[in-house]
């Protein structure tokens, strides 16, 4: 485990090195916890105050879980943002399936999950993918001022809602600013989807 | 051939279109047929063997968000715009639209080579793009009384079929059936002969009235020995329990399911009745769609020809006043006095008739009112609906094919396979919604997915006799249900997605009899 951590924290540092450096220091979160799935991949869950907990990817079969969610996507652009990063097994996915990407935007609200998924899962073809960009731990703020400078074509968005679902206060205002920049994009061509909208608001 | 069915909402509206659909299928027989809807509405559809696909939105949802909250709007667009590029991408090659102008908008965008219905274009707005749509239009603006065309019919023709091309169809699953009987043992119902009785409508005047239908239903209980099973939604409760009081200690006869019932149970309990007096209701669609005869009441705004129960042998009473059918009911100077032509006694008399007709005793029928017709509807393959005079019934010779009066206890449903084909195709549609990151939409069917699993643990433990099967089922069912109920309280969608993944479906596969899975292997998967 910790050889796979060193060996993508060596490559994140060519590519990010305040992230790694970031990733270095921290202490891991006690509220998570890892767990083998039935087909021998890794998952977690995170536990809350009140002793509930949530999953982060199957405990059956994390690989065929992503699968079906990247077979699940709707359009996937050349230009796309994922919202939910975990383990990454979603990731590898949906770029495989895409083929060619211009650009990849991931989104992890938490380092120590992050931290985590460098643990456990060999990341070191998307750290030195230059079409993909981690976006870890940043604030709302930041995200929306990376993202409004590169976002200047209409793209993607994927949710991933097991990872999602367990920062609501952080990942919800995300997706509201990736939806409002989008939406800004898509109407700017005149697609006409806004008189469907007009018809829905008026009758 | 790829056809894209567009209507969003109102039931009955829905199930009259399925003669159609089954028409176009009939027709076309490699067709593939989409049909657009609201999420309220996919229940109605998911199992239709004539629909390939349902594909639904949460338009109510959708239009309260846009009126209210507008943080939505960017979300709701976008879903538009990928529905949109989605559609387009199935490449239609005909969309009839039956939903004017969303449906018309949706059909432009969409695009096709065929756009029959209501279409729209920037330059003209929305229009009808064909001659039968523009026909049916017309005739309702401006020759309303004499149409002699139900829209059953006039669905067919605007999709290019002949009248008649196909039946009204709901599938009642076997589980459901069983379901709706076990809801009507609950509320006191044995062996005895059920007559529904749904009260209401959407709007005031259409509704016949707490005291018409008290002086009824008194009369199916006291002089007819019926049970009678009140049907109707949550807003009608306050006048169920009118009627209940009033009926005194004839109220034990008196079943009373008002807002009690999904689609499937509703089709399931009128499945289970004789007959089903009603007005121009969903309810009234959805008897004629599992073969049980209606006695109608038309007045005001409905117009027996055009919304009429479709299929051979139900009646219809319809209030034939000068100003029928009636257009601006807002603006009745005579205070909807068409409700009271109508009487009581006209039901009683009615629903004799129906009683003789149904034992195929058609001899002279002998019924006379003033401002009251009665008329027994007559549906022919290849032919429009027609309803003829029922003092006239003699004069015509053989009319086939009542619809038939189910028994209690006797359960002719689709199999097990029916419920297990549905909640498959449930468990995948939940899992499509969970995978586009709409895990609001996710949490809001999931209750209603367990829901249907539970009927299931109730139908196996009451109806299976293979224990070993049985006991397999109850072992996996019940710990999956369990942590289903644990993972919904702490929004783990990744053990959702998991049980409905495997759990789930390793049921589904040893109900199909596809797996012989033991109950101990679908335990450990749990309990690991």
């Amino acid at each position: 485990m910790h050889d796979i951590l060193k060996r993508n924290l060596l490559y994140l540092e060519g590519r990010a090195q305040n992230l790694a450096d970031r990733l270095r220091k921290i202490d891991p979160d006690p509220s998570l916890e890892l767990i083998t799935a039935d087909s021998g991949d890794w998952t977690a869950r995170k536990y809350s105050w009140d002793g509930s907990y949530q999953f982060f990817h199957s405990r059956i079969n994390p690989w065929r879980e992503s699968r079906m969610w990247a077979d699940s996507q709707g359009a996937i652009m050349p230009c796309l943002v994922i919202v939910g990063v975990g383990f990454a097994y979603h990731v590898f996915e949906l770029l495989e399936k895409r083929g060619y990407i211009e650009d990849a935007y991931l989104i992890e609200a938490d380092e120590r999950v992050f931290q985590m998924a460098m643990m456990v899962n060999d990341l070191s073809s998307l750290i030195q993918n230059p079409a993909v960009h981690f976006l870890v731990g940043y604030p709302l703020s930041v995200i929306e001022t990376i993202l409004s400078k590169s976002l200047i074509q209409p793209f993607s968005v994927h949710i991933f809602s097991p990872i999602v679902s367990l920062y609501p206060d952080i990942y919800n205002p995300v997706r509201q600013s990736l939806e409002n920049h989008l939406c800004a994009l898509r109407m700017s061509e005149g697609d006409g989807v806004e008189n469907l909208l007009k018809q829905m608001s008026a009758a | 051939m790829n056809i894209l069915v567009i209507r969003m909402h109102r039931f009955g509206d829905i199930l009259q279109l399925t003669p159609m659909l089954q028409g176009l299928k009939k027709k076309y027989s490699d067709c593939n047929i989409t049909f657009f809807t609201s999420s309220e509405m996919y229940d109605l559809l998911a199992d239709n063997p004539d629909v390939d696909e349902v594909i639904s939105i949460p338009e109510k949802k959708y239009r309260y968000y846009l009126k209210n909250k507008p943080e939505y709007y960017a979300r709701i667009y976008n879903e538009m715009y990928d529905l949109v590029s989605d559609l387009k991408g199935r490449r239609f090659q005909m969309i009839i639209n039956r939903h004017y102008e969303f449906g018309g908008i949706l059909a432009h965008l969409t695009g096709a080579e065929q756009i029959l219905g209501q279409s729209f274009s920037p330059e003209r707005c929305t229009f009808l793009n064909d001659p039968i749509s523009a026909q049916l239009y017309d005739t309702i603006l401006k020759t309303r009384k004499t149409n002699r065309r139900n829209l059953v019919d006039w669905a067919c023709q605007i999709a290019g079929l002949s009248p008649g091309s196909g039946k009204m169809h709901f599938s009642v699953p076997e589980i459901d059936l069983f379901m709706a009987e076990r809801l009507l043992s609950e509320h006191g119902a044995n062996n005895e002969p059920l007559i529904a009785v749904q009260m209401g409508a959407a709007k005031s005047f259409r509704q016949w009235g707490a005291d018409n239908y008290i002086h009824i239903i008194k009369w199916l209980i006291k002089s007819k020995g019926k049970k009678v099973v009140l049907l109707g939604t949550e807003d009608e409760k306050g006048e169920a329990d009118n009627i209940r009081l009033r009926l005194g200690k004839s109220n034990k006869y008196m079943i009373d399911l008002i807002g009690k019932t999904d689609f499937k149970t509703l089709g399931g309990i009128l499945k289970k009745c004789r007959k089903l007096i009603t007005g121009d209701t969903g309810t009234m669609h959805m008897s004629a769609s599992v073969g049980t005869p209606v006695i109608a009441l038309f007045y005001g705004t409905a117009f027996p020809w055009e919304t009429g129960p479709y299929g051979t042998g139900h009646l219809v009473l319809y209030a034939d006043e000068k100003c029928a059918p009636c257009f601006y009911p807002e603006d009745c100077i005579s205070g909807h006095s068409c409700r009271n032509s109508i009487t009581p006694e006209h039901v009683s008399k009615a629903f004799n008739i129906s009683e003789a007709l149904t034992r195929a005793k058609i001899t002279d029928v002998d019924f006379f009112s003033e401002k009251v017709k009665l008329y027994l509807t007559y549906a022919r393959p290849g032919s429009d609906q027609t309803m003829i005079p029922v003092n006239e019934i003699s004069n015509i010779q053989g009319i086939p094919n009542f619809p038939d009066h189910p028994e209690r206890g006797d359960f002719k449903g689709a199999g097990i396979s029916g419920s297990t084909d549905y909640i498959y195709r449930k468990g995948n549609h939940l899992l499509q919604k969970l995978h586009r990151g709409d895990s609001e939409g996710f949490m809001d069917l999931f209750p209603e997915y367990i829901g249907q699993w539970i009927k299931i643990i109730s139908y196996i433990k009451e109806k299976y006799t293979d224990e070993n099967i049985s006991e397999a089922l109850v072992q996996c069912l019940t710990p999956a249900i369990n942590e289903a109920t644990r993972a919904m309280q702490a929004r783990d969608y990744t053990t959702l997605s998991d049980l409905i993944q495997y759990d789930f479906k390793h049921a589904i596969d040893i109900l199909t009899g596809a797996s012989s899975h033991t109950a101990y292997e679908c335990e450990r998967r749990i309990l690991q």
